[in-house]
């Protein structure tokens, strides 16, 4: 084919586009890292039920709300705590009445050492382990709640030293999984449906070792006209189907 | 102003770039030099090695280095034999970090440098019987010194800017691997916008200085000539 006949091609193709739309709407959300797994499953069977598409993006909470309040073009807005939606809200940056606790979030100790009893925090004061991840405890939900379980269990003083810090949950698990840290205080969501083995060499961390880990949802105002889409969404993901779904990965749901 | 997080985060950022560009000039220089006089099939892919860092995303080289120098990888074994320990979460391991992530900063001035006396000069020192080592330094740093000081406040610069990669295998802890570009990221997530404010004005202005003497320096040498 010759470069003539490659260009007009192109232009057919581009002319044609607008009518290749279809009646489907985009929907952008941001979704705190220790949500992906599950949200990936609700996502998945709303685009079975629904025309609409979804774009998710994922990181720390902290960086969405920064990004949200300078315009970033976000719809919804998963994040790991309750005070960053909270926040968004007295800034009028959200949808009245839209802001909901979605789940409860659970830690769990966690290696990728076949050979390490993981049953109970005995393991935590055995000799070996020199590196122990968790989220930063200045912002990180999942981590300010560790440092509460290390304070509960009067172990702080000593696992001190030996933390090391990923910036959100994602990273606190590559650093356990890639064997850096021999353990670490991850979400069970992270490590929930990969495999039964896995779970296994986890301790699920009680709750009244921590203050519940209230993840919320938003809906955030935008000048878009996907509001029925980004409506229905919201409501998905209250639904019973949902429900079962992110308690299938370990969260606990909220009561009432 | 800085709070003594903040003034841990400076002194160690300028430590690893200082460390760093020291590094990078005794391993950069023989291989500019080889790159320079080479005619070896290997010229083209060794400098394809070393500018990849160029076009690769930090997170790639922080990515892999955290799998190779893991407990789990080839290099991260070979350390723990020779009783280094792992290097990740470790002030060694950004060094060596930055070391690949600055090489091309630092090789290719070097090189550039080098290249532009020409080989006249070179001849000339060779019929003088003049050894590679006495050429060296009597011919080529006299004559190419304007490229050495490029390579190491380029090198030395880039280390200080680098983010992706110490965020990737540092673990960020404080005094050891929390440098000024990370204490950034963990202000701005921790809501705390005024100290990162104050760093990054700091990292702004700092950049601007270096940038600065740098085309000053090129363009007073190209008057000099």
């Amino acid at each position: 084919m010759s470069i003539k006949n490659l260009i007009y091609a192109c232009l057919l193709l581009l002319g044609f586009m607008p009518f290749m739309k279809v009646s489907a709407d985009n929907i952008r959300i941001a979704v705190a890292s220790n949500f992906i797994l599950p949200m990936r499953s609700i996502v998945r069977e709303f685009e079975k039920v629904t025309s609409h598409n979804v774009q998710m993006s994922y990181g720390s909470s902290g960086k969405f709300y920064a990004q949200i309040m300078n315009g970033a073009p976000y719809d919804i807005f998963l994040s790991a705590d309750t005070s960053k939606p909270e926040k968004l809200e007295q800034a009028d940056r959200i949808v009245t009445g839209s802001r909901f606790t979605y789940a409860l979030g659970t830690l769990v100790l966690w290696t990728g050492n076949e050979l390490l009893d993981v049953s109970g925090p005995e393991v935590i004061s055995t000799a070996g382990i020199n590196k122990i991840a968790i989220a930063n405890p200045r912002f990180a939900p999942y981590g300010i709640a560790a440092r509460q379980v290390f304070d509960a269990l009067k172990l702080w003083p000593e696992v001190k030293s030996r933390l090391v810090m990923g910036e959100n949950i994602s990273q606190a698990y590559q650093f356990v999984d890639t064997g850096n840290a021999q353990l670490g205080l991850i979400a069970l969501s992270q490590i929930k449906n990969r495999s039964q083995a896995n779970l296994a060499k986890g301790w699920i961390i009680p709750r009244e070792l921590h203050s519940p880990i209230q993840q919320q949802a938003v809906m955030i105002k935008t000048t878009e006209k996907n509001q029925q889409a980004v409506t229905s969404l919201m409501h998905y993901l209250q639904s019973a189907h949902s429900k079962q779904i992110i308690e299938s990965y370990g969260y606990a749901l909220p009561s009432g | 102003m800085f709070s003594a997080a903040d003034w841990d985060a400076i002194t160690l950022t300028l430590k690893l770039a200082s460390v760093v560009t020291v590094l990078l000039l005794l391993i950069g220089t023989p291989l500019a030099w080889w790159l320079s006089q080479t005619r070896s099939v290997w010229k083209g892919p060794v400098s394809a090695l070393v500018a990849m860092p160029i076009v690769l995303p930090p997170t790639v080289i922080g990515f892999y280095l955290l799998i190779m120098l893991g407990p789990k990888g080839p290099l991260g074994q070979l350390t723990h034999a020779l009783g280094l320990g792992y290097l990740p979460f470790t002030f060694s391991g950004l060094v060596v970090a930055s070391l690949f992530y600055s090489l091309p900063f630092v090789v290719q001035p070097i090189q550039n440098a080098i290249e532009s006396i020409g080989k006249r000069p070179l001849e000339m020192a060779a019929v003088l019987r003049a050894s590679p080592l006495d050429t060296f330094f009597s011919v080529v740093l006299p004559m190419a010194w304007p490229g050495f000081i490029t390579a190491s406040v380029l090198g030395f610069a880039h280390t200080v800017g680098e983010f992706g990669v110490v965020l990737m295998i540092g673990g960020n802890i404080p005094g050891v691997t929390q440098v000024i570009s990370v204490q950034i990221y963990d202000h701005v997530e921790a809501l705390d916008y005024s100290s990162a404010h104050q760093l990054s004005l700091l990292m702004l202005g700092f950049s601007f200085v270096v940038l600065l003497l740098l085309y000053s320096l090129r363009s007073m040498n190209r008057t000099s000539h």
